[in-house]
């Protein structure tokens, strides 16, 4: 943290007590007062600054965990609140890492705009995406496991078709409304029969073909097994728009 | 806003006020004025310049404002 004024600090409070801890650098140039703060308590920390005139000044801050512990955290919550098994499921998105809504604290099975609940296109793709780019910097072999069961159950196969005309094509979503292929009712939004929610078999049927599947085609030119799909999913960091 | 107590007390009340609220009770036929200067910078960049330059006190944070438990 850097100061500028024309007063002496006088004092500096931190609220909640020892949320930061302070502590006053080298002077640096004429202008400028230097101060290295380290974060103590988890949340928001308010510094209140009174200068030798009386002025006061709050500058605030978010204290975060550790940022390893931050990103294992989050693999964590990945693969376990948002892995979604449910072998009945008949729209077959199980196993995978699905959307969540932490509002309802719940994973996300349906959804107008289908593909969020769909596991593709980019709001769908996002939390699976998320959890393998965890991989890369901190992988964890239990997660690395689960991972591996949803490329080999459903990502090569059903998210991305692996034989026919259409293959390696990719499916926009896996959830989609039909109004006579599931039972009334499987579908939250189908009630009337006037609307279906957005992304219908027509839509379904458009590919397209996300830059995690280019890149695989173009620096690899392997699709099987779960490692190479993780490699090049990897490689891919930049140019996702999850 | 110059004075936020009333709204602590009732809107904000659930929520942790950036700042310590304030409060002032006005007697009848009583009147209080508050002005607000604004300062000219010629971009962005020269805010902090602009700032210092008319005695208003600079904070910056490197990287910024938040920060991990180290």
């Amino acid at each position: 943290m850097f100061l500028q004024y024309a007063n002496a600090v006088k004092s500096m409070t931190v609220e909640p007590a020892g949320a930061i801890t302070i502590q006053k650098d080298e002077f640096t140039s004429g202008k400028w007062n230097a101060y290295t703060l380290r974060g103590r308590i988890w949340g928001r920390a308010r510094i209140s600054i009174t200068y030798a005139d009386g002025l006061l000044q709050t500058i605030h801050y978010m204290v975060i965990k550790p940022e390893a512990e931050a990103v294992a955290d989050m693999g964590h919550f990945l693969t376990t609140n948002q892995w979604f098994s449910e072998d009945n499921d008949p729209f077959h998105r199980a196993p995978s890492v699905i959307t969540y809504d932490r509002e309802l604290n719940h994973i996300v099975t349906q959804d107008s705009r289908v593909w969020i609940a769909g596991l593709s296109d980019e709001g769908g793709a996002g939390s699976w995406l998320a959890a393998f780019m965890k991989q890369l910097g901190a992988p964890d072999k239990t997660e690395i496991d689960k991972l591996e069961q949803f490329v080999d159950g459903l990502l090569w196969g059903k998210l991305q078709l692996s034989e026919g005309d259409k293959q390696f094509g990719v499916r926009k979503s896996l959830f989609y409304y039909h109004r006579t292929r599931f039972p009334l009712g499987t579908t939250a939004m189908t009630s009337t029969g006037r609307r279906g929610p957005a992304g219908t078999r027509k839509r379904q049927r458009q590919w397209t073909a996300p830059s995690i599947i280019r890149m695989l085609r173009r620096r690899t030119g392997c699709y099987t097994g779960s490692r190479a799909i993780i490699t090049v999913s990897l490689l891919s960091t930049t140019g996702t728009g999850t | 806003m110059v004075h936020t107590r009333a709204f602590a007390e009732s809107e904000w009340k659930s929520a942790r006020q950036w700042n310590p609220p304030t409060m002032l009770t006005l007697t009848p036929g009583q009147s209080r004025t508050y002005g607000l200067r604004f300062l000219l910078a010629p971009e962005i960049r020269d805010i902090e310049k602009v700032l210092a330059a008319n005695q208003r006190p600079v904070a910056v944070g490197i990287p910024g404002y938040v920060c991990p438990w180290t």
